[in-house]
């Protein structure tokens, strides 16, 4: 037990900051947070079976949307920070709104490839999606920002 | 995507980690928290 108490924690400090970019990017950051939380409860219940899987990042952003569905709170609009480096002076709805009016598979894409930095395969991974529908996310997401924003160019 | 928009984005991130590093103050560790149930 001692042992599969430090493999967890290693896997909470590494994996689970995953996990939470992945739900934060899906929920907003208060719901994001609090799926993440049952998500890692539930890897810790479950650690003989989560701690063989191949991809436990994909599997715990399962977890946790399907958590999602029985709690009313964390389907609310998803809830962005502010936006602290903002071009000054746009009437603009700003890119907090903008997110938060995208679905959530595009919205999760975008964040985690151009916020956070994610290649299309870790991406994909994560979503259980292809990359190719990472692609198409990116673009159809890409899209609806640039026209919330007025930056279309 | 336009160079605009592509900044905005990569700068976004501050945001949203010290969001959620905030947010997380607030919230119960979850560590402990499921060791307690298992």
């Amino acid at each position: 037990m001692a042992n599969a108490g430090a493999e967890f924690e290693r896997f909470a400090t590494d994996d689970g900051q995953r996990v939470r970019r992945v739900l934060v990017a899906r929920f907003g950051v208060d719901a994001g947070n609090d799926v993440t939380d049952e998500a890692m409860a539930y890897a810790w219940e479950h650690w003989d079976r989560v701690r063989s899987l191949a991809n436990p990042v994909g599997y715990l952003d399962r977890v946790a949307q399907s958590a999602a569905r029985r709690h009313a709170r964390w389907r609310r609009a998803p809830r962005f920070p502010p936006e602290t480096s903002a071009p000054a002076g746009i009437g603009e709805p700003g890119l907090p709104a903008a997110l938060a009016a995208l679905k959530p598979v595009p919205r999760t894409c975008v964040v985690l490839v151009h916020v956070y930095d994610w290649t299309y395969e870790e991406t994909a991974a994560a979503l259980g999606i292809s990359t190719g529908a990472v692609r198409n996310h990116l673009h159809r997401g890409l899209r609806v920002l640039r026209s919330e924003l007025g930056d279309e160019r | 995507m336009t160079a605009e928009l592509e900044r905005r984005l990569r700068a976004y991130r501050t945001d949203l980690d010290a969001a959620v590093a905030g947010d997380r103050e607030h919230s119960r560790t979850p560590v402990a928290d499921a060791r307690r149930r298992r």
